[in-house]
């Protein structure tokens, strides 16, 4: 181009259509830039963004302010001008760029329209990779967020659990302090009853004993008289044998009176007289000793029976003292028992306030449960508006088509190109091996200018419950879809807003890009598909 | 009661004796005195109514037992044994001689018409009171021995 050969009409021309196209750049840049603000300051991304936009402001600002001179004033390619307006309305950074640099466009406004669309491409790619990581973070905030819920429904359920089995175990407790309770009582009455029994069976010990003392007393008592009994029959002896000595001696006396004759005759009598009182002596000790006898009986009888008591009365002492030991023996075990229920019930009781404080700890620990439950649900709300929001960024700069494999505007062309030219037996390989090499993608196909699907790549398995198969998909008229119809209108690779999915039921969003037959007329739609929730895989 | 040995009317003084279940009457003219048993020494030999030798009055005195000599059953365990000394044999050569009795009762007249004839030194039976009784005659007593 050769700017001295313009005439001044030509270059006032110019002058004006640079003021013009920097005032056009000025505009785009500014709603670009507030929407990225707009989005900033609700996601709360990052600002910087938005001053890079006004940088660019400035710049265009600059174009549009300058004042015309004879050097600047340049020739400007009409064509040229509105083809880099129209790509950049339509949000196609390297269309445009493309254009800046065709013929008819002064060689410091094509630089600077190249800077400016390089530094949008630039932002754009910058805005998407910190969208990336805030979604990324949102969506680590998002799963947080549910295991906490889920974590607190389970602590909440426990903590209704253990607050059930612990007002239950309290119950229990309780229970058990009144039967223990009842236990000590009855222990403490048995204890009781055991010392008054002990009291009297001591009595009762003392009382026998006493009546072995006496039988002791009269046993020694009953050998005296036996002692004296024999005494007596000794003395009985005696005078038995003296009665019979008299016997005799009055027999003698008798012979001795007979020889003498009638002289004897007196003391004959005399002998005879002595004879009967020796004879009545013999009589008498005879009944004395039979009575003796009977009575030396009786005495054996009482000694055998004070015998026969005394052992009686040992063993009866005997059996008291085992009772004794063991109604003592009862009584220490009743006054342990006695003591343990009470221990017993002590501790039950203590057992009880304790159970009760940790139930109502428990049940202070259930509503900060429920309190943070709350607070969760406003956080996965949250998190919720940001992935939206995040979302909403993620659609604005993939809006604007630049030179990166992230740009999916871009991506779609390219397809395309390759696609474009290749016989339909190809279509699936092909499309096949460049959604493999694609992870961000969730589903690319390749439909007719009629809408039915000729190639079909998916991340996941097509059909489900209630969703159509592969080839159902493949056999279908897709030609009413949004992406369809919007590649179709503009002719070029166009974003749609989210849709639900027929493949799968998804939600998702689509980059379709017609292909132009050899005729320039509608040949096929190629569509990239990404789900909502899988965006920012790479 | 009349002692007299010469009084026919009523019968003559005779000292009863018990020898096992039998009582026996001893003229008391024939009887020395009536001791308790004295201590006897058998003699080997002899025969069995002879119960041995014993002192008395510092002399040897053989003792004859009663019982055997009867031949009468063994009664009561005595009570009071005695030895009643008496003369035996004729009356020119009478000897003392030791009656070994289980007890002397008494001293009665027994009529000497009431006796019923017996043999050689027993004289007869005669019933005193209700007790039949044998009457010895102790001057034939050596005979029989």
């Amino acid at each position: 181009m050769n700017d001295g050969a313009r005439d001044p009409r030509a270059r006032t021309m110019s002058a004006r259509r640079a003021r013009a196209l920097g005032l056009a750049l000025l505009a785009a840049l500014g709603v670009l830039g507030a929407g990225l603000l707009a989005l900033a300051a609700r996601a709360g991304a990052p600002v910087w963004p938005a001053g890079a936009f006004a940088a660019l402001a400035v710049v265009a600002l600059a174009l549009s302010a300058r004042r015309p001179s004879p050097a600047a004033a340049r020739p400007l390619a009409f064509g040229a001008e509105s083809a880099i307006l129209a790509e950049l309305r339509r949000g196609d950074l390297v269309r445009a760029a493309a254009a800046s640099r065709g013929e008819g466009l002064p060689a410091e406004l094509a630089a600077a329209v190249a800077g400016a669309t390089a530094a949008l491409a630039r932002v754009a790619d910058e805005v998407r990779e910190a969208n990336v990581a805030t979604a990324s973070t949102a969506d680590g905030v998002a799963r947080i967020t549910a295991d906490l819920a889920s974590g607190s429904a389970e602590l909440s359920a426990s903590v209704v659990e253990i607050t059930a089995a612990m007002e239950e175990l309290a119950r229990t407790a309780a229970e058990i302090a009144g039967r223990a309770a009842t236990q000590a009582e009855l222990a403490a009455r048995a204890e009781g009853r055991g010392v008054t029994g002990a009291s009297a069976l001591a009595d009762a010990v003392s009382g026998v004993a006493e009546v072995k003392a006496r039988i002791g007393a009269i046993a020694a008592r009953t050998d005296a008289l036996g002692a004296r009994t024999k005494e007596i029959g000794r003395v009985l002896d005696l005078i038995e044998e003296i009665a019979q000595e008299t016997h005799v001696l009055s027999l003698n006396a008798a012979i001795e009176a007979a020889a003498a004759g009638e002289g004897g005759r007196r003391i004959a009598v005399v002998a005879e007289e002595v004879r009967h009182l020796a004879s009545r002596s013999r009589d008498s000790v005879a009944s004395v000793r039979a009575l003796l006898d009977e009575f030396a009986g009786a005495i054996r009888g009482t000694v055998v029976a004070t015998e026969e008591g005394s052992k009686e009365t040992e063993r009866v002492l005997e059996r008291a003292r085992r009772a004794a030991a063991a109604i003592g023996d009862l009584r220490e075990v009743a006054s342990e028992t006695a003591e343990r229920a009470r221990r017993i019930s002590g501790a039950t009781r203590e057992q009880n306030v304790a159970s009760d404080e940790v139930v109502a700890t428990l049940r202070d620990v259930g509503r900060v449960v429920q309190r943070a439950s709350q607070a969760l649900e406003g956080l996965d709300g949250t998190a919720a508006r940001i992935e939206r929001q995040v979302l909403s960024l993620e659609l604005l700069t993939q809006g604007l088509r630049r030179d990166s494999p992230r740009s999916l505007k871009h991506l779609s062309e390219e397809w395309a190109a390759q696609l474009r030219d290749l016989p339909h037996q190809e279509l699936q390989r092909e499309l096949d091996r460049l959604f493999a090499a694609s992870p961000s993608l969730d589903c690319a196909y390749f439909v007719d200018a009629k809408g039915y699907t000729l190639a079909l790549s998916a991340r996941r398995p097509v059909a489900g419950p209630g969703l159509p198969s592969e080839a159902e998909v493949l056999g279908r008229d897709l030609s009413g879809r949004p992406w369809f119809t919007a590649a179709a209108r503009s002719g070029r690779a166009c974003l749609t807003s989210p849709y639900a999915s027929v493949l799968g039921g998804r939600v998702c969003w689509s980059v379709a890009v017609p292909i132009a037959g050899p005729d320039g007329a509608l040949a096929g739609v190629l569509g990239l598909d990404v789900e909502a929730h899988g965006w920012t895989r790479t | 009661m009349d002692l007299s040995q010469s009084t026919p009317a009523l019968g003559r003084s005779h000292l009863l004796v018990r020898a096992g279940e039998q009582v026996c009457a001893l003229p008391v003219a024939a009887v020395r005195r009536v001791v308790r048993a004295l201590s006897v020494h058998p003699l080997p030999g002899a025969r069995p109514e002879l119960a041995g030798l014993a002192e008395f009055a510092g002399e040897a005195l053989a003792v004859l037992d009663l019982s055997r000599l009867l031949g009468a059953p063994l009664g009561p365990h005595p009570a009071f044994p005695v030895t009643v000394v008496v003369w035996a044999g004729p009356l020119e050569r009478r000897e003392a001689v030791g009656l070994a009795a289980d007890e002397a009762l008494e001293v009665v007249l027994i009529d000497d018409a009431a006796v019923v004839p017996g043999a050689g030194f027993l004289r007869g039976d005669a019933m005193v009171g209700a007790r039949l009784v044998r009457v010895l005659d102790l001057e034939r007593l050596g005979e029989d021995a």
